[in-house]
Formats: structure tokens, C-alpha cells, sequence
């Protein structure tokens, strides 16, 4: 009988629902896309941040769970890039710049550990800098740059960082009262303290430039004291931001002049606060003369000048009335910090976005544009409708996407023109906010309740946003994940590998431990077993980042702890035994294809060859194991091949020279270096008739998979029926 | 910038020019990019660094032409014998002068430091002029240095006497041997300003001295 032959030429992604497109695969462990041939790829793992093989996990060694993880890039080319991690409770900087070994600094302690169903602190670029929230502690403005060097890193990690914005309005400023000259001028000998006695000239024979400079009244001619002359002073803090503080209370300065004098007018001396850290300088208001005895009483508050320090507390105002600037900011357009307890932080159109935090969980803050510190009395949204409180906030295109707790909206808008807020989704709740990227192509990619989802478009030039439901092909994955730790799952696109991969708690787990990959190229998924992601980012250079999901709390001597990078070292990890690093095993690859009924799931059919369309990987042996019938175990497996070409003569490859192989190289003698080829590896296989077929292959060796063929006769026998009772 | 694994060899595993390629690849790309503050603290010490690779520094005792520390051009000789043989109004026309140049040879490119100091003098006598005639009408000696071509820092500089003087920039500059010139304007004359004494004789009025510089390129 004729064999019948069908093939794949070109793979998918997994597809657990059934029944299964042919090309799909049941499963997909531990495998990427090949860039040379789209097949799918065994070269996989991960590899210590610092591969030093001397180095150990140094500077990890005692560091448990990482919790969150941040790469900042300070400037362009990746020159500053610094790594920032928290772990129990602790913000700590990687300070890559010293020898022999690179530092961990811890930079602020105390902070709240995440519970299992707590996601990890949230970061958020802002100028020269970033903020960090977690909902418990004051959201935080670090400025990684410039840190010293060897020796005094250490010291400067202080200056480093301040809480964002301002705690209250300034102390009210302390004049001093103003001493008058007396009717005969003479020294002022009763001059005490707290008082002043500044004068500037008001006759043009005593000065060039007269009546240039001074306040208040310069001559009362009358014969008894009077001329009062009152004015009111306010002050505001300057942050390095560029913020502006509330104003401070009020306070006045009075004075009136003697009897029969005149000539002269008068600076006051204030004393004024001095800000909290962040602090550039500080801003001063004042009204005009509004005393009584003025025609033209002005009680409004105008500018007058900057202190451009944090350091002198005494001013003089020698300024006229009619030389004050632009008049004081409205009272609501700077209040203390709204949102001391806020889980995330977004920038969108120059404005810094935080959530409310636990206190008012469905309010977003807003600041003044490229202002982060400073914040207006009514620069707040407050979410409505039925979704509930803020889960993530994500910048995107021209919108801010607002995860709630049954929900999806978007702010969009400008600060002159107001924003709004817009409902996308009521049925859908991303509450994992440290699993949200924006993917070419795709959108923004998030992890919700039930599943994984692209949101792409916009609300501009008659667009509107589309929610995709990414993760239809994974669902007996998406059913595995612990409800209640889904907060705790990460998330984060590699243009190196053109994928996003996604590391969720599953099976009970509170912390992730399986790893869920979507490929743009394929559309569609892999997953990852093996791989202890806690905390996952980008570094500059594309590559994934990842804190080890439990790091020195694990069993044994000297286990995994700190940073790795996803890579295709054949390797997880490793673990340090007797002082030494040893490198750990080659994950194992699995490919399951689908569930195939070779044209008729109710004919009896019996596979004879399943042939593997691969690139040759050298003299490492695979096999080909069958399974019938949606049965999970495998019923034979093929005799094992090497991925060589077939009846062609073999390929040199790497080995050791004491028992040499044929085909293994030997330098300066004839061996060339080659190039990979793609050929058919034909594996005959044997089981019984089946309705439905699958094959696997499964390896710690490395090989490519693009496609296959499957041959198979079938006699036409059918299922009659199904077992009686 | 840091590489990790890209194709990793392994037993058994095909002799891959794909493989050397990619490992060789990333390493050229980590040692092409690798600028001087990527470089370990401790990499190399001083024995293992050629002279002016890192920063190279040109420094006068004092200096200029024929009357080094002072200025050269647009002398008067014929100053009275108690003043010094400096400019005068009827030996200086106006307009920026060198006092001296100098090259900043082997110059690698980064930033560069430029200073010049010394003292600087302007005769007080027409700050005020002939009578209280005018209204007051003060001298300076404007100083400026010039980088390539290119104003690099400028001061008022000095009026009404000696005074010492400073002056100093920093800036980025390609790799060259850019040529720095150190520059003096005095301030015209005005009306009724007293240019000659009773003999009718020039009257000294600008003059600097005791100049010298300090250049220090920081090479990227």
C-alpha cells in the first residue's frame, strides 16, 4: 500500500484547544525562533549577569527574592546605563564601575516587601532620573548620576534620591522690623536685634540714582509719628524639578517714620525657610503698600525675586512696588503632594500621572507639565463608572492606558486643555502592572484575569482602540495560573529576540515560575520551564534582564541569587559549589506537535516515518517518541539520529581528541569550518493504528525544527462505536 | 557594552562559522565601543601609558615674543623714561591685538582648559577726562583668548591701574594642533582725554605683563 504523506512547512506557535491546526504544536517548551530559518530553535537559557566564572554571584551572594527590577538608561548609547533592584525591603543600586568586583549599594531600606499578591514597585523615567512607588512607602525621585567612584560611592548614595514633591507649604517668613531714621541723623544706637535699618536715598542730592530702590513712605511732615507703611510677605520653595511649592501663611512688616523726616526709604530684612531636600531655591512674593495712610493701598502679591540657594536665610527687599513681577500663583495651583501613598506613576504629555494608592485607589494626580513635583488643586481625575481602582498605568502613543479592577480606560488630552478619561473595556482587568509592554505591531500587551491581551489604535483622526485576545492558542496555560498572584507576574518585549515574554505563578505557585513567550515573528507562543524569573527588564542592548525569583532563601549550598540574562547559553544557571561556579545543565526543548487526524479522525491510521525538517546541528543524537490517540504517554520512541545529512559524509564538529570520532575536527589538519545545512532526518517509528497522531521530540542538545512530513497508510478501517455500559 | 552568550560551542556540536561569527561579532562590537569610562579603574597603571594619551598639559613660564609676558605689539618708545614702553594712543590704532600664540601641539580632541593670567595695567588718568569736562569715560583693557579661530573666554579686563587678571574657559574640541592666540582691546580714546603730557610726549596707557598660560587637554 501506498504510503500518504503530509507535511508542515512551516511551523506555529502552541495551540492547546482542540482540535488543532496542523502546523500548531501542542506544546513548545524551552524553544525560540530561529532567525536564519523561522523554525524553532533549542537555544535557550540563561546565564549570570556577571559571567565571571571567578566571580560566583558576587555581588548577589546573600540576595533573596528580587522583587523588582529596573535598567535605567541615563543617556544615550547605553553609557549610563544602571541596574536598580529592590529585595526585602531594600532599594539597591549595581555600582558597575569599581574593581575588582562591582558593588551592590544599598540605597534606601525599610520599603515594603511585596506580599504574594502585591506587585512589585513600579518605575518611571522621568527627567535625569526616575520615580519609584509601591503603594506603602512615599513615592521616590532618584537621580542615579553622578555617583563617585571607588571609594566614595558608598557616601554619595544619600544625595541620591528624595521623596517626590512637597510634603506642605513652607513655614510663613519672619520679618524683621524696620528702624527708621530718627529725626537728627546720628547713629542708631538702639538698634537690638530682629530689627534693620536699610535705607536707600530718595533726594537727588544725596545720590545718583535716588528713589531707585526702597519701600514705603519717605517723608511725614507732620509732627507726630506716622506714614505707616505695611506689606505683606509670602514664599515658595523652587525644586530641582522646577517646581513650585504651595505658598507659605502670610506675614507682615510694619514701620512708621518719625516726626518731621524725610529723605529716606526703607529695605526690610525677612528671615525664610529653607526647603526639603530637592530644594533649589527659593521664591518670594509681596504686596504692595496697603496701609491706611496710602492713597493707593495694594494688598495683591506680586513677585519680587528668587533666592537661588537653599542655604541663606536672611533676604533683603530693596524693590519698589512698581518693579514687582507677574502676580502670585493661584492658591490652588500648587498643593502638598497628593499621592504619598501611590502604586504607579506614568508620564504622558510631559505631565507625571500616580494613582492614589490604597487611600483613594480610583483617583489619578497629574502634575504640572515637566513639573513632577508640583501638583494643582484640581489636577485629578477620578475614575468613574464600575472598574474600580487603578491595577497599572501605561504610556502610549497619545494616550494613557489606566488599568483598573474591572476595567480599561484611557486619559487622553493635554494639560492647558484638561484630560479625560475614557472607558475601553468593562470585562477586562489587567492586575498585573509589572506585565504591560508595548510590542511592535501588536500594541500594548498586557496579562489580565483570563488571559493575555494586544490593545492596539488610538482616540485621534477617527481611530479607536481594539482589544485582541493574544491568548486563545495557550488557554490550558492561562487556566494554570494562581488567581491570587497575578499581580505578581512580569512581563517585558526583547527586540533582540522579537518576543515578549511573560513569567506568571502557576500551579499554586506565589511567584512565577512558568514562562510564557509570544513571537512576533510566529504569532504565536513557546513557554519557558526552568527559568526562576522574580522581576524581568531591558537592557540596552535588547537582552532580558531577570532577578531570580527566590536567590539565597533557596535549599542548599550556594544557590542561584541576583541577576541573569536570558540568553542562548545552553545553560540554567548554575550554583556555587566548594567556592566554585558551576555552570548549570542545558535546559530540555521540547516539541509536541499537534494533535493530527491526518485528514479523518474517525480512519484508522498508521504512521510509518515522521521526518524532521532540521538544520544540522553536528553529532549529538535525537529521537522521535509517538503518541497515540490524545494519550500522554508516548507508546515508542525511534531510534535516536545524529543531525548529520543523511547519506552524505558527516560534518566536522567539536570534541575531545582522545577517543576522536571521524567527523570530529582536528586544528591545522584539514577541518574546515562549515556552514549549517537544512536537509530531512527521516525517523521510522512503530505503533498501532491510531485516530489521532502526534510525535515529540525532546532535547538538551541543539537543533532547529522548521518543518516536517509525516507518512502514513491507513486501510480505511473506521471506529464503529463507542464501549457499551 | 556588555555581550552575553550569542552561539555557544558544545561538544559534538557542528564547526558553525555562524557560531564563531556570532560570539566574534559581539566581542568586536564590545571592544570597538568600549570608551575610557568603561574601562575597569584599575586596567592599566601609569608605566603602561604612553606620555599625553590620556591628557596632555602646555604651560609657559611666561610668555610672548621679543618681550615675553608682555605686550609686543603697538609699543611707544617714546614714552616718557619713567613709564613703561607700552601703547599709546598715537602707537595703537584700536581694534583686538595678540599679545601671543601658541600651538597646542598633538592635541587629541575632548576638553579643553585654557588659561591665561597676569597683570594688566590702564593709565587712570582718562577715566576722567581733561576738566571733568565730559562725563566719565573709563578704559579698559578687554582681554580675550581665541581656540582655532574661536572665541573661547573674554573679560572686561582691567581699568584704572595694575590690577592682576585671570582669565579662563573650558570647551570641546576635534583632535588638532589648534592655535591659541591671547588677545587685548583698549578702550579708544575719547574727547578731551589726556593722550600726551606737557612736553608732548604719548602717554603710556595700556600695558600687561608678567603674562603667562596654562592649556590642559583632556583627551577623550
Amino acid at each position: 500500500m501506498k504510503n500518504t504523506t503530509i507535511e508542515a512547512r512551516e511551523l506555529g506557535g502552541v495551540e492547546t484547544p482542540l482540535p488543532q491546526q496542523g502546523g500548531n504544536a501542542s506544546k513548545i517548551v524551552n524553544m525560540t525562533v530561529d532567525d536564519a530559518t523561522g523554525g524553532w530553535s533549542s537555544r535557550v537559557g540563561y546565564e549570570r549577569y556577571r559571567p565571571d566564572p571567578n566571580d560566583g554571584f558576587d555581588p548577589f551572594g546573600s540576595t533573596g527574592r528580587v522583587d523588582s527590577l529596573y535598567v535605567w538608561q541615563g543617556s544615550a548609547g547605553g553609557s549610563r546605563q544602571t541596574i536598580f533592584m529592590e529585595s526585602a525591603g531594600t532599594l539597591y543600586l549595581l555600582h558597575e564601575s569599581v574593581t575588582p568586583n562591582c558593588q551592590l549599594l544599598s540605597l534606601i531600606g525599610n520599603r515594603n516587601v511585596p506580599t504574594a499578591s502585591q506587585t512589585g514597585s513600579s518605575y518611571t523615567k522621568v527627567q535625569n532620573g526616575f520615580v519609584i512607588c509601591n503603594g506603602e512607602d512615599h513615592p521616590i525621585l532618584v537621580r542615579p548620576w553622578p555617583l563617585g567612584g571607588v571609594s566614595d560611592a558608598g557616601n554619595t548614595t544619600n544625595q541620591l534620591h528624595r521623596n517626590l514633591g512637597f510634603h506642605s507649604p513652607p513655614s510663613a517668613p519672619d520679618p524683621l522690623r524696620v528702624l527708621t531714621m530718627p529725626g537728627t541723623i546720628g547713629s542708631l544706637e538702639t538698634q537690638t536685634g530682629n530689627a534693620v535699618s536699610l535705607w536707600w536715598p530718595t533726594k537727588a542730592s544725596a545720590i545718583g540714582q535716588y528713589g531707585d530702590w526702597g519701600l514705603g513712605f519717605s517723608k511725614n511732615d507732620t509732627t507726630s509719628t506716622g506714614s505707616e507703611s505695611l506689606y505683606g510677605y509670602k514664599v515658595s520653595f523652587i525644586s530641582d524639578t522646577g517646581s513650585e511649592s504651595p505658598l507659605s501663611p502670610v506675614a507682615t512688616v510694619v514701620w512708621e517714620l518719625e516726626a518731621n523726616t524725610e529723605g529716606f526709604q526703607y529695605c526690610t530684612g525677612i528671615r525664610i525657610p529653607r526647603g526639603p531636600a530637592g530644594t533649589v531655591g527659593r521664591r518670594i512674593y509681596r504686596t504692595g503698600n496697603y496701609s491706611s495712610d496710602t492713597d493707593t493701598p495694594n494688598s495683591g502679591y506680586a513677585y519680587i525675586d528668587d533666592v537661588k540657594n537653599n542655604i541663606e536665610e536672611l533676604f533683603f527687599d530693596p524693590y519698589a512696588s512698581n518693579t514687582r513681577g507677574a502676580a502670585e500663583p493661584a492658591p490652588g495651583d500648587s498643593i502638598p503632594f497628593p499621592a504619598s501613598r501611590a502604586r504607579f506613576a506614568a508620564t504622558f504629555k510631559d505631565c507625571l500621572f500616580l494613582d492614589g494608592g490604597s487611600v483613594e485607589p480610583d483617583v489619578l494626580f497629574y502634575s504640572h507639565p515637566d513639573r513632577i513635583d508640583q501638583y494643582g488643586a484640581s489636577s485629578f481625575i477620578r475614575l468613574t463608572g464600575e472598574g474600580g481602582g487603578v491595577t497599572g498605568l501605561f504610556g502610549h502613543y497619545t494616550s494613557l492606558v489606566v488599568m483598573r479592577e474591572s476595567g480599561i480606560d484611557v486619559v487622553s488630552g493635554d494639560f492647558t486643555n484638561g484630560f479625560s478619561c475614557t472607558t475601553v473595556s468593562n470585562q477586562v482587568a489587567c492586575r498585573s502592572a509589572q506585565a504591560i509592554d508595548a510590542v511592535p505591531g501588536v500594541g500594548v500587551v498586557f496579562l489580565a484575569q483570563d488571559g493575555i491581551y494586544g490593545l492596539s489604535g488610538g482616540l485621534q483622526g477617527g481611530s479607536s482602540f481594539t482589544l485582541t485576545r493574544l491568548s486563545d492558542p495557550i488557554e490550558a496555560y492561562i487556566q494554570r495560573f494562581t488567581p491570587d498572584c497575578t499581580a505578581r507576574a512580569v512581563a517585558r518585549y526583547s527586540p533582540k529576540e522579537k518576543a515578549i515574554h511573560f513569567y506568571v505563578a502557576v500551579d499554586g505557585w506565589d511567584r512565577p515560575n512558568l514562562g510564557l513567550v509570544y513571537h512576533v515573528e510566529k504569532k504565536g507562543w513557546s513557554t519557558r520551564e526552568g527559568f526562576p524569573v522574580g522581576a524581568i527588564d531591558r537592557l540596552y542592548g535588547g537582552e532580558l534582564i531577570f532577578g531570580h525569583n527566590e536567590g539565597s532563601e533557596a535549599a542548599g549550598n550556594g544557590p542561584e541569587a541576583g541577576l541573569f540574562v536570558l540568553s542562548p547559553r545552553r545553560a540554567l544557571g548554575g550554583s556555587v559549589v566548594a567556592d566554585v561556579f558551576v555552570e548549570g545543565s542545558a535546559p530540555t526543548s521540547t516539541y509536541r506537535s499537534a494533535w493530527l487526524d491526518l485528514g479523518d479522525a474517525q480512519a484508522q491510521k498508521q504512521v510509518h516515518y515522521v521526518t524532521l525538517w532540521v538544520t544540522t546541528g553536528g553529532s549529538q543524537d535525537i529521537s522521535v517518541s509517538v503518541y497515540e490517540d490524545q494519550d500522554y504517554t508516548s507508546v515508542s520512541t525511534s531510534s535516536p539520529f545524529k543531525i548529520q545529512p543523511p547519506d552524505k559524509a558527516l560534518q566536522k564538529v567539536y570534541g575531545p581528541t582522545t577517543s576522536p570520532k571521524r567527523e570530529v575536527a582536528v586544528w591545522d589538519d584539514g577541518s574546515v569550518w562549515d556552514s549549517t545545512r537544512f536537509f530531512p532526518l527521516r525517523f521510522p517509528v512503530a505503533h498501532k493504528s491510531c485516530s489521532w497522531f502526534a510525535f515529540e521530540v525532546s532535547s538538551d542538545k541543539d537543533f532547529v525544527l522548521v518543518g516536517w512530513e509525516i507518512e502514513f497508510t491507513s486501510r480505511g478501517t473506521r471506529i464503529i462505536q463507542g464501549h457499551k455500559p | 557594552m556588555k555581550k552575553w552568550t550569542e552561539h555557544q560551542a558544545r561538544d559534538q556540536h557542528l564547526l558553525d562559522t555562524e557560531q564563531v561569527g556570532a560570539e566574534f561579532r559581539v566581542a568586536q562590537s564590545s571592544i570597538t565601543t568600549l570608551d575610557r569610562t568603561q574601562l575597569p579603574a584599575s586596567l592599566f597603571d601609569r608605566d603602561q601609558i604612553k606620555d599625553d594619551v590620556l591628557q596632555k598639559m602646555w604651560c609657559s613660564e611666561i610668555t610672548g615674543g621679543t618681550h615675553p609676558g608682555e605686550i609686543n605689539d603697538s609699543r611707544n618708545a617714546n614714552t616718557p623714561a619713567f613709564e613703561w614702553i607700552a601703547p599709546t594712543y598715537q602707537s595703537y590704532g584700536g581694534s583686538w591685538e595678540t599679545l601671543d600664540s601658541f600651538t597646542l601641539t598633538g592635541f587629541r580632541g575632548g576638553n579643553l582648559f585654557v588659561e591665561w593670567h597676569g597683570n594688566g595695567y590702564v593709565n587712570g588718568l582718562c577715566n576722567q577726562t581733561f576738566n571733568n569736562a565730559y562725563p566719565a569715560n573709563p578704559k579698559h583693557l578687554n582681554l580675550r583668548i581665541l581656540v582655532a579661530g574661536v572665541k573661547f573666554a573674554e573679560k572686561m579686563g582691567p581699568s584704572t591701574g595694575i590690577h592682576s587678571f585671570r582669565l579662563f574657559g573650558t570647551g570641546q574640541f576635534p583632535p588638532g594642533d589648534h592655535q591659541v592666540f591671547l588677545q587685548w582691546r583698549g578702550t579708544p580714546s575719547g574727547p578731551d582725554d589726556i593722550t600726551e603730557n606737557n612736553g608732548g610726549d604719548a602717554v603710556m596707557q595700556f600695558h600687561a605683563f608678567g603674562c603667562k598660560t596654562l592649556a590642559i587637554g583632556r583627551h577623550r
